[in-house]
């Protein structure tokens, strides 16, 4: 490929496509949010039946917590691999807590650099945050070693980046062979979710650790391809099942707490 | 009556027409923020029997529904997003299939991540079957028959003979529709057709609590249109009885149906009358819980339990109650495994287990007038099998707790957990909450 092309690659991702994804996922929202108050009509309430604040209060807890719970009964192997590997311990820190993310998320959003304390290394003998202090031109004089200690041997890049893979890995076999079943409720968009997903990783692995090869071309080429596939994911967050993360896990157990414990007081 | 299934695209066009409009932003979440992570699937009783009867899976044929009206990709490239309209004969078959192999106990909603109520989705389902013309026909009649209000000779008989059971307990005359009461005991008409008794002892409790009650003329359908989705005739129906509870000053309903009936008038009666509702609605259980402290009773060592029906548990809210009464009766109380809003549903609900042979023959006895179509039988003997095969995660619990006594409240779950004592064991006595409280309380 051409070097021009490449070193574009990187230049495209940070300086033109990113505030073209960021409007797309903003109108999107925007959009999504707005048909919730489309359909929006007010009518005459039943009498609640009241348990008590704090029954209240501890309901919205187990609102969330019962449905981990089930799965840790039921569905062992998705709570092994879908929540805890995929959300859970892999892409939530990766997203928000590698250092290196943090670097770039607080070059569009300063405040964000609140969150260096709890930044995540690259890998487990590099407890530093070094890599990503050099990358930090605008911000000096702070610890850059990580706050999680003995937990860096499984709380760094690396490990949460191989612990997602097999997440998205056991997802789509798991699809696959649920397809092949016939049955209708796994769609092509599933499959497109978890390859995007999939791709973001194996691509930001490879940047991190200047792969495949060590030269400044192929880094940014392979770095560029991260952080548009990262950006593509953005741009199509609100119209997929990725808004889940945005709105619709908030949404729904929120309602189902108000609906379930609030008004009908169940326990 | 009969009611020969024919499928026309007109119709269908209409009927998703009807449904598009009823969509409000909690079930435009259930339909458009599913992640398909099939977490539901082990909450529902009829998954056990085929994987393609999870919450999910049945919940998808409303979600392709919508896709195809109400999202541009949908509209623009259906196939590709899985958008479709009900096109012919063989969708509907597929959908009345999925849309009768649930009981709508919401185990499905407490258990998904995101609050999804599959359950509420599957009604809405089958009344787009039901406008296109498909629903079976005993629940079509029972829908019918609680839209026009009135009840065959039969039914009245049957509740003339019921009441004539307590004279020696209560003058039933002056109790009907007695002026200045402050409650109503409304029996549900599957009570009085299938477990007469329970209105018998119910009222013999009411008798014994000193309260100023009263109860209808005559026996009332009510919402009964919820089994199959008409939502036409649960709203006439709860009008009627909207207005005939104020006509009367009633302060309270009880009920001793802790079926669907319960969060029906409970819960959704505003919505559906579209006014607010100064009395309140009640169940025996409640009614015996708030004057637990002054009642004294005769306490046993049987082993019994309490089977929390769907709707009056989870959706019910009432599932802290049953358990302090019964836990006062018996020192040899066994609470099952799964309880409350954990509850395993036993298959019965959302009008499932009045889909049997037995129940429509009773029915028939009963000189109800309606007929099956052949294709109809064939739908019936499936779905007469899978509910069969639904009570079978239930009668485990049951086993496991050690019960010999399951006691609940709710008619449809008598006639599943007697069933399926019969097909699977253990071999146990199902009663009612007031038949056997009326046992008990000095």
């Amino acid at each position: 490929m051409p070097y021009d092309l490449l070193i574009d690659l990187y230049s495209l991702a940070i300086y033109n496509v990113f505030p073209l994804s960021l409007t797309i996922f903003i109108a999107g929202s925007t959009y999504r949010l707005f048909r919730y108050l489309r359909f929006w009509r007010r009518g005459p309430r039943p009498h609640f039946r009241n348990r008590g604040i704090l029954g209240r209060i501890k309901g919205l807890a187990l609102t969330f917590i019962e449905p981990l719970i089930d799965a840790l009964k039921y569905n062992k192997l998705d709570l092994v691999f879908g929540l805890t590997f995929l959300h859970v311990l892999g892409l939530i820190p990766l997203i928000f807590l590698f250092s290196h993310h943090i670097v770039f998320f607080e070059y569009i959003f300063p405040p964000y650099s609140l969150l260096w304390p709890l930044a995540i290394p690259l890998s487990p003998n590099q407890a530093y945050i070094t890599e990503a202090y050099y990358l930090r031109p605008l911000v000096r004089g702070i610890d850059t070693s990580s706050i999680w200690g003995p937990l860096t041997i499984l709380l760094n890049a690396d490990f949460l980046t191989v612990l997602s893979m097999a997440g998205v890995t056991f997802k789509i076999g798991d699809k696959i062979v649920k397809k092949m079943k016939g049955i209708q409720h796994i769609r092509i968009g599933d499959f497109a979710a978890l390859i995007l997903l999939f791709l973001i990783l194996l691509f930001g692995f490879l940047a991190a650790h200047h792969l495949p090869s060590n030269d400044v071309v192929t880094y940014r080429a392979i770095l560029g391809t991260h952080i548009l596939l990262a950006e593509a994911l953005l741009a199509i967050l609100p119209f997929t099942k990725f808004w889940h993360f945005m709105f619709g896990y908030w949404y729904g157990k929120l309602h189902e707490w108000y609906d379930l414990r609030v008004k009908r007081g169940a326990e | 009556m009969m009611s020969e299934w024919s499928f026309e695209v007109k119709k269908a066009r209409m009927s998703i027409r009807r449904f598009i409009r009823s969509i409000n932003p909690v079930k435009l979440h259930y339909l458009e923020n599913c992640v398909s992570c099939a977490a539901c699937a082990s909450a529902c009783p009829y998954y056990p029997i085929e994987e393609r009867y999870s919450p999910v899976n049945k919940a998808e044929e409303l979600r392709k529904i919508y896709r195809k009206e109400l999202t541009i990709a949908g509209k623009i490239a259906g196939n590709l997003f899985h958008a479709y309209e009900i096109r012919n004969e063989n969708d509907v078959k597929r959908i009345l299939e999925f849309a009768y192999r649930c009981s709508n106990c919401s185990r499905c909603y407490t258990m998904c991540p995101f609050g999804i109520d599959s359950g509420a989705m599957i009604v809405d389902i089958r009344g787009i079957l039901l406008n296109i013309g498909y629903a079976p026909s005993l629940l079509r009649f029972l829908s019918d028959l609680d839209m026009r209000g009135e009840l065959p000779e039969s039914i009245l008989k049957l509740w003339e003979e019921t009441l004539s059971k307590v004279k020696g307990i209560i003058d039933t005359e002056s109790i009907v529709e007695r002026k200045g009461s402050d409650i109503i005991y409304i029996p549900s008409l599957i009570e009085l057709v299938f477990y007469p008794e329970v209105i018998v002892d119910t009222i013999s409790l009411l008798s014994k609590l000193n309260l100023k009650w009263t109860i209808p003329s005559k026996p009332m359908g009510l919402g009964m249109g919820m089994f199959i989705g008409d939502f036409s005739s649960v709203k006439t129906s709860m009008k009627k009885l909207n207005n005939y509870i104020k006509r009367l000053e009633i302060k309270e309903i009880l009920l001793s149906d802790g079926g669907y009936l319960y969060p029906m008038l409970r819960f959704s009666l505003p919505e559906i009358v579209n006014e607010d509702v100064k009395y309140m609605i009640t169940h025996i259980v409640e009614v015996l819980y708030d004057r637990l402290s002054m009642l004294d009773f005769i306490t046993t060592e049987e082993k019994i339990t309490w089977h929390s029906p769907c709707q009056l548990g989870r959706k019910g809210g009432v599932t802290r109650e049953p358990l302090e009464i019964l836990m006062k009766i018996s020192s040899n109380f066994r609470r099952l495994p799964h309880d409350g809003l954990e509850a395993i549903c036993c298959g019965g609900g959302g009008g499932m287990a009045l889909l049997t042979r037995e129940k429509y023959d009773h029915f028939r006895k009963l000189g109800l007038g309606f007929e099956v179509s052949e294709e109809e039988m064939l739908f019936m003997r499936d779905t007469e099998e899978a509910y069969k095969l639904s009570i079978r995660e239930k009668m485990r619990d049951i086993e496991r707790s050690g019960a010999e006594i399951v006691i609940t409240s709710c008619p449809f779950c008598m006639m599943t957990l007697e069933l399926g004592s019969k097909l699977y064991g253990p071999s146990i006595k199902v009663i009612h909450f007031s038949s056997y409280l009326i046992n008990v309380i000095k």
